[in-house]
């Protein structure tokens, strides 16, 4: 399975910008030459030297460290939004489908609501009404974002509960939890798990997005695209302040992209959950035929 | 049986081989067969035996990464294989047409049934639009199927049954000359399949068309043709008139396989034991030597040709001369 | 004691057309069946009926996967329909299923042996380690698999061992009754006789019955010595599998004469018309509109099934008039 993905270049590209971006922005107190947070005027706007990698920007403040510094912000808070959209969005949608009923009306009735806004415009109300700061922009996209997921993995339960191997787990004596559990969870998580990859571009984005109209990172923090919010005034004279930000947006974005797509083509579900079958009516022509095409 | 069969289709070392990326297969492997006026010949076979690549072949409809290597497929005088691309068109439903198995499949969800075929009428007949759906209403009246009813229907709200007959109906809506029923009664219940058996076999004797009856349920097989060819991994190892077949199999894959159904083996069953052979990598010898119960050293290493035992009745084994002897010595006491 | 007894079992499910209008669609009509498994009563039952016709219904009543709308169901004396999931435990056990679609009722994400620990960790929990491990290694050989095919996962079996494996969770739980839903249907020749032969096999080595529910009726003659014929939702007939031939209800007949055969000219009984839609069925016997014998009464009155011979019901007002 790793084997497959590694074999495709555009989703090793993926996983290889990802792993960097991580590895660089972790190991940031100890790659940056400065702190990221004192302000020093003397030394602001100054070009790339060896003191300061990428220069410094408006209030002589390094900005190879703050990139570093502010990557990590940006993949922390991205990544717990995740967590807390996979912890609400996953248990939703698996009760709503496996109970049915009142449950699944209920849960998915929210879901509709909440589905019924953009979601950006949606978190910009909730921050709007929660007050800005990192912590409230996470709660503010968990609370748009994980409508996505309930109703995604409330679907494939709806599908999976018809499988026989869910009845025959039934006869096997084994219980609702056990179902779920063993036999509903393992089937699930492939798909959700390139959903989220897809998603956490999409994340590493509307956290930044928030932050640059100052709902999200408050000065003197650097965070992607707080920094470029700050680098507004010198777009002209200074470009550096913008781009570099916004490049690693960029790379972070594409990277999660990529990788999304090489799992999806990697933990297909199709090639699971349906094997090759060779019953002999359905040998149109000739099954077996075709799946040697593909099992290369 | 009718010995005077005008020939309609006559197939000649018809061979088809897919190009995989674990190498050649060879999945119809020199081919020969012909079936006469009226008459239904069966291509009885387990699944990945070959049978639907042959009937693809006929229509030269082989699926990519296949493709016909070599043969003749006579249609009436006629070599398929030297037709361009637009007279081949003309062929397929005209002369030649195809039913599947699954006849869901075969009509678009979104089309009535009588647009259907109307479209296959009006796509080789030069009609006029009320001409054609009096042609297809008479049609879906000739499967007894409700015609007004049924012409106006959308496939999913007929039953299997009835679609399947529709499917039957689209295809002998321009009165083929020869009729490829892949699989076609398969999915059915044993009712409806005795209804589209019956429907076929009435068709052959006043149509005068031909039948090509694909299908691995050997007693479907048994009921409704007049000659079998027994496919194993890409060959005809057996043909003959079905009543000689089925009585006194020559060849062993034909006779363990009728061991293996209930309706052919009266005491316990004797199935063959393994599974079909992987068709790239098979033997050099004789495909069925893994399996076969009388498997020696000549049959490991060379493929046995097909040869006439009794009139009509042909076998590809190394030991068909002792089978024979066999089988007149028990004639004999 | 009857080992497991139905008694006007009936389901219905109502469907939803549209915001207001639901419709009923009755799939098993106060279907009563004894399932007494005894060498006299035939240790292995076929349930032979056309598709549409209830059988897979009764299969998920008789087996408690559903609820029955209404009727009892009776375990060893016990009933069970309406019991909770906890206290069917020994029920479960002993009637086991194996689905038409193997490849479809085993989990693609477990291995093999995770396939078959499951219901003995479920069943017998007081099991240790190495005993589940000896168990299914002997099971997987007694299917015709090997102890080696452990860690494999469903998609590396072929269809054919695919079943086998399914075959095999279902008989190590040593079950009483195994119920076969289709469980050969659509299959190659040779792999089918095998299959027949392994349960035959397994029938005499671990004392499984079972209930084999099919529409191919050699295959049910082969494996079974007795015969219950459904349609529309009803058993039209129940009767020892060597007393086909001397079947009573036109139905019956017809699928008799449907068979394809070699021996004789061909031809098949003619049944007028559809088989009838679960949510209209006609007034009277359901089977009138399409029988070639029905007489004026068949219209009007539903017939019941009544007891013509020992072991020989027949739902059908001629039946045992002639």
């Amino acid at each position: 399975m790793t084997g497959r993905l590694l074999r495709d270049h555009l989703s090793l590209t993926g996983l290889v910008i990802i792993i960097l971006i991580f590895a660089v922005t972790m190991a940031a107190p100890v790659l940056a030459p400065h702190d990221p947070l004192p302000v020093e005027l003397s030394e602001r706007l100054r070009s790339a030297d060896d003191q300061y990698p990428l220069g410094t920007d408006p209030l002589g403040r390094c900005l190879y460290s703050r990139l570093l510094y502010g990557g990590r912000i940006t993949l922390q808070y991205s990544l717990s939004v995740l967590a807390i959209i996979l912890l609400i969005g996953i248990p939703t949608g698996l009760l709503a489908g496996y109970l049915g009923g009142m449950v699944d009306g209920l849960l998915m009735r929210v879901a509709d609501v909440v589905l019924a806004f953009p979601n950006l415009i949606l978190a910009l109300v909730v921050t709007g009404f929660l007050g800005p700061g990192l912590i409230n922009v996470m709660i503010a996209l968990a609370v748009v974002s994980w409508v996505q997921y309930a109703r995604v993995v409330r679907g494939m339960v709806l599908s999976l509960k018809q499988k026989e191997f869910v009845l025959a787990a039934r006869s096997a004596g084994t219980g609702p939890l056990g179902i779920i559990w063993h036999h509903l969870v393992p089937n699930v998580l492939p798909p959700v798990v390139v959903m989220a990859t897809l998603n956490l571009g999409g994340l590493v984005l509307s956290i930044a997005t928030l932050s640059f109209l100052g709902l999200g990172a408050q000065p003197p923090v650097p965070e992607w695209g707080a920094m470029i919010n700050e680098a507004r005034n010198y777009m002209v004279s200074t470009p550096m302040l913008m781009l570099l930000p916004g490049t690693a947006i960029a790379l972070t974005v594409l990277g999660f992209n990529l990788l999304g797509d090489g799992l999806r083509d990697v933990l297909d579900p199709q090639g699971f959950t349906r094997p090759r079958q060779q019953s002999a009516g359905s040998s149109k022509p000739s099954p077996r035929l075709f799946s040697r095409r593909g099992s290369q | 049986m009718d010995n005077v069969h005008k020939q309609v289709l006559e197939v000649k070392n018809l061979s088809a081989n897919f190009y995989t990326s674990r190498g050649l297969i060879r999945a119809a492997d020199n081919i020969n067969f012909n079936v006469g006026q009226s008459e239904c010949l069966a291509i009885i076979g387990e699944s990945g035996a070959g049978k639907s690549v042959t009937a693809l072949s006929l229509l030269r409809l082989v699926p990519h990464p296949g493709r016909i290597e070599e043969g003749e497929i006579n249609l009436e005088g006629r070599d398929l294989l030297q037709l361009n691309p637009k007279e081949m068109r003309r062929v397929r439903g005209e002369d030649l047409a195809l039913v599947f198995q699954d006849s869901l499949s075969t009509f678009n969800p979104v089309r009535t049934i009588g647009s259907h075929i109307c479209e296959t009428i009006t796509a080789h007949r030069k009609l006029s639009s009320a001409e054609a759906r009096d042609m297809a209403r008479c049609k879906l009246a000739e499967m007894g199927l409700p015609a007004e009813r049924s012409f106006r229907s959308f496939p999913f709200q007929l039953s299997g049954g009835m679609r399947q007959r529709a499917a039957l109906a689209m295809a002998m809506s321009l009165h083929p000359r020869v009729l490829i029923a892949d699989e076609a009664t398969t999915s059915l219940d044993v009712t409806l399949q005795a209804q589209i058996l019956h429907y076929l076999k009435k068709h052959l004797q006043e149509c005068c068309m031909s039948l090509l009856f694909i299908t691995h349920d050997l007693a479907a097989a048994a009921a409704v043709a007049d000659r079998v060819a027994v496919m194993y991994a890409g060959r005809i190892v057996e043909s003959g008139p079905v009543r000689e077949v089925f009585r006194q199999p020559l060849h062993p894959y034909t006779s363990a396989l009728l061991r293996s159904h209930p309706s052919f083996c009266p005491g316990r069953l004797e199935p063959i034991n393994g599974s079909p052979p992987d068709l790239a990598d098979l033997s050099p010898g004789c495909a069925f030597s893994p399996r076969c119960l009388k498997g020696r050293e000549i049959c490991r290493n060379k493929v046995p040709s097909l040869q006439e035992l009794w009139p009509e009745q042909q076998a590809a084994c190394h030991f068909h001369q002792a089978r024979k002897n066999d089988l007149r010595e028990a004639a004999v006491t | 004691m009857t080992f497991l007894r139905g008694e006007r079992l009936a389901k219905s499910y109502i469907i939803s057309r549209g915001w207001w209008q639901k419709e009923e669609i009755q799939a098993v009509h106060d279907v009563s069946l004894d399932l007494d498994l005894d060498i006299e009563a035939g240790k292995n039952v076929g349930l032979v009926g056309e598709s549409g016709s209830g059988k897979s219904t009764l299969v998920r009543l008789l087996s408690r996967l559903e609820r029955p709308s209404r009727g009892c169901l009776h375990y060893r004396g016990k009933e069970i329909s309406t019991l909770p999931e906890k206290q069917l435990t020994s029920f479960r056990r002993q009637v086991q299923i194996i689905f038409q679609d193997a490849a479809a009722s085993l989990n693609p994400r477990h291995p093999a042996e995770k396939i078959l620990a499951e219901p003995l960790r479920n069943y017998f929990p007081a099991f240790s380690r190495k005993e589940r491990r000896d168990k299914i290694d002997q099971v997987l050989q007694q299917v015709g698999l090997s102890p080696e095919d452990r860690k494999r996962y469903p998609h590396e079996f072929s269809g054919g061992q695919q079943r086998r494996l399914a075959i095999a969770r279902a008989v190590i739980v040593n079950p009483f009754l195994v119920i076969c839903d289709e469980a050969t249907s659509g299959l190659d020749v040779s792999l089918q006789g095998q299959l027949l032969n392994l349960f035959l096999d397994l029938g005499e080595k671990f004392g499984v019955h079972y209930l084999l529910v099919s529409h191919d009726l050699p295959a049910v003659r082969y494996l079974c010595q007795r015969v219950v014929v459904m349609y529309a939702g009803r058993i039209v007939e129940d009767l020892p599998a060597n007393r086909l031939d001397a079947s009573l209800h036109p139905y019956t007949r017809a699928l008799l004469k449907s068979e394809p055969r070699l021996e004789g000219s061909f031809s098949p009984q003619f049944l007028p018309g559809e088989p009838p839609d679960s949510s209209a069925y006609p007034a009277g016997c359901p089977f009138h509109p399409r029988c070639p014998e029905r007489i004026e009464i068949c219209a009007r009155e539903q017939p019941f099934l009544k007891e013509i011979s020992a072991r020989h019901r027949a739902a059908c007002h001629l039946a045992g008039k002639q």
